[in-house]
């Protein structure tokens, strides 16, 4: 039972959720990134390059590791498909953001950010 | 190098050894006695029916872990493995006793296996000690570290999955409970740390046993027109019931207790690590003193709990990238090779080493250090297990319903949002409720190594107690304030910085 259970997951080690139509160039301030307050900052553009406006996109920022609380922030949109978002790191380690992208068509998207080394205070 | 104790020669003294007798003949607590869970634990299919829910929960955490969410907080398999299972696990030691391998779920799988496969193999003799399952121990620490299994759902399934196919495999080939007592690395753990849990399986009254000609407890109680025939197993880690000691090599599998046709093998409250305080010859093991694989056992489950939480503070950050730098190391296996080998080898060599010199030296202690060093490792486990308890009770309590959001999400991926949309912000008890937990089983834990010592320091030396009580008493609280360091350090959370 569980040999075959195991096979037929074999082959089945999925990606995270990803649009390809859809990128997302990030960057976060101030470098080194510590634990604290840190300013994501992140322009959205379609499969033509063009940016992606109007967008309603919230942050998680999760650690890697299980059973730690997440921490959550929305975006606001400081020009057409450039964003910027406010997350406050709650400790050191390694961290990773997912952006919950709802596009103006409805269209819901998740892209991810892996943050490495988190600098505790 | 065990002496036996010298007759009472003060008041103070007699009113120690007369304050134990009390406590020893004093009817103790037996949880088999208990309306509800007694019946339940002698109900034969006991074990069975622990280990089925165990056993679809490891199915699960497999498929979760290879299909499911990679991220490790959105995965059942990483949640429960490494915040729910570790402080469930060590929680339960310390409440009642080594309940995880009662219910272990591969000893389920491996019994269902064994209704076709009947092992042919003895396990060879000069395997037949603790060393495998030392090195084991270390090992999975060591894994544990360098791969991250934290954060990887798939490698915590494959974990999972390679530990039913070595359970499997041993137990396939070679007969008694092999892989218990032999190999399984958490089985080890459970036992060395166990050995402070307050309850025990033993004699309810010795003198039954003394006019017992079966041996059923051991032997397994045989159909008495067929004596080849097993109705019911013995204990299959080669405890005799009179003679164990302690919760050494102990399942908690109960075998024993359906075995006895006197009814006479309880689940009996008793001193927590009251087994440590002495010496005695112990069925299945022999004396704790003689078996340097034990105490290699007790040092590895002491020094593991430190490095397991060094790895979660910025500090050994600084240690690595000084390391790298200072022997020019791009290895991280390199490094953290090293790491392990100084705190988990080379510390703890130089610590006891020292300690044992000291104690023959001071307490005219008459033994060799190195037999010293063996005898009073064990007075360390209770301070290991303050610690394995304020980490992995810090991940169980500060992570407590994470479990609730990640089964949500497990139904709503599997296309049935039965239980609703995942409440990701309902995580745990916070930090200031959790960090006096912390301390506290810090302290119990130092309580527990520095009254073992003491007793021990009693029995070696009848002149100098004090003498020889002192080095071990002082690494003790040595550790304690490392222990208390370390959590006082702010969290890492173990960043993965250490790769370069």
């Amino acid at each position: 039972m569980l040999a075959s259970g195991a096979l037929a997951a074999l082959g089945c080690h999925k990606p995270a959720d990803s649009a390809r139509d859809i990128s997302i160039k990030e960057s976060i301030a101030p470098q080194p990134v510590r634990a604290g307050i840190e300013i994501i900052s992140f322009r959205l553009v379609n499969a033509a390059n063009l940016p992606v406006t109007g967008a309603h996109v919230q942050l998680e920022g999760d650690m890697t590791h299980p059973g730690m609380a997440p921490v959550f922030a929305d975006a606001i949109e400081v020009s057409p498909g450039s964003y910027k978002a406010t997350m406050n790191f709650t400790m050191g380690g390694d961290w990773v953001v997912l952006f919950h992208i709802m596009m103006s068509n409805g269209r819901r998207v998740e892209q991810q950010m892996d943050v490495k080394g988190v600098a505790s205070n | 190098m065990t002496k036996p104790p010298m007759a009472a020669s003060t008041t103070a003294e007699q009113e120690r050894i007369s304050e134990e007798a009390e406590f020893l003949e004093a009817q103790p607590f037996d949880l088999l006695a208990v309306p509800v869970i007694g019946p339940l634990l002698r109900w034969r299919h006991s074990r069975t029916a622990l280990q089925i829910p165990l056993l679809a929960v490891s199915v699960v955490m497999i498929i979760e872990g290879l299909v499911g969410p990679t991220l490790s907080p959105k995965n059942l398999a990483t949640v429960l493995t490494w915040v729910h299972f570790r402080g469930a696990l060590v929680l339960a030691i310390l409440c009642a006793g080594n309940l995880f391998c009662l219910a272990c779920p591969f000893m389920l799988a491996r019994n269902f296996m064994r209704k076709w496969i009947r092992p042919r193999f003895a396990w060879p003799r000069v395997l037949r000690n603790k060393w495998i399952p030392v090195g084991l121990f270390a090992a999975v620490l060591f894994f544990y570290e360098l791969f991250g299994l934290w954060a990887s759902p798939w490698l915590t399934a494959w974990v999972i999955l390679g530990y039913f196919a070595a359970v499997l495999v041993v137990d396939g080939l070679f007969t008694h409970g092999t892989f218990c007592k032999f190999i399984c690395p958490i089985g080890q753990f459970n036992f060395i740390a166990s050995t402070a849990s307050p309850l025990e399986v033993a004699v309810r009254d010795p003198e039954v046993c003394d006019g017992c000609t079966t041996k059923d407890c051991i032997r397994g109680r045989r159909a008495p027109s067929s004596p080849l025939v097993v109705l019911q197993r013995g204990c299959e880690l080669a405890l005799f019931q009179p003679a164990k000691v302690g919760n050494m090599d102990c399942t908690f599998c109960l075998d024993c207790v359906h075995a006895c046709p006197h009814d006479n093998v309880g689940i009996l409250s008793r001193l927590p690590a009251g087994e440590l305080m002495s010496d005695p010859r112990r069925s299945g093991i022999g004396r704790f003193s003689r078996r340097n694989d034990i105490s290699a056992l007790a040092v590895v489950f002491c020094f593991g709990a430190l490095m397991n939480a060094l790895g979660m503070v910025s500090p050994v950050y600084t240690v690595e990238s000084w390391l790298k730098r200072t022997l020019h190391l791009n290895s991280q296996a390199g490094v953290l090779g090293i790491l392990f080998a100084a705190v988990i080898v080379v510390e703890p060599a130089i610590l006891l080493g020292l300690a044992a010199l000291l104690t023959r030296a001071w307490g005219r202690v008459k033994s060799g250090w190195l037999a010293i060093a063996v005898r009073y490792s064990y007075a360390l486990a209770p301070l290991g297990f303050g610690m394995w308890l304020a980490h992995y009770g810090f991940h169980f309590f500060t992570g407590l319903y994470t479990i609730v959001p990640v089964t949500q999400n497990a139904f709503a991926e599997m296309g049935f949002p039965i239980l609703g949309e995942p409440r990701w912000t309902l995580v745990g008890l916070p930090k200031t409720v959790v960090e006096p937990l912390e301390f506290g089983f810090l302290l119990l834990g130092l309580a527990g190594s520095l009254l073992i010592s003491w007793r021990l320091a009693q029995d070696d030396s009848h002149e100098h107690p004090v003498r020889a009580f002192l080095p071990w008493g002082t690494l003790s609280i040595i550790l304690f304030l490392c222990c208390v360091w370390l959590m006082t350090q702010p969290m890492d959370m173990r960043a993965t910085m250490l790769a370069g």
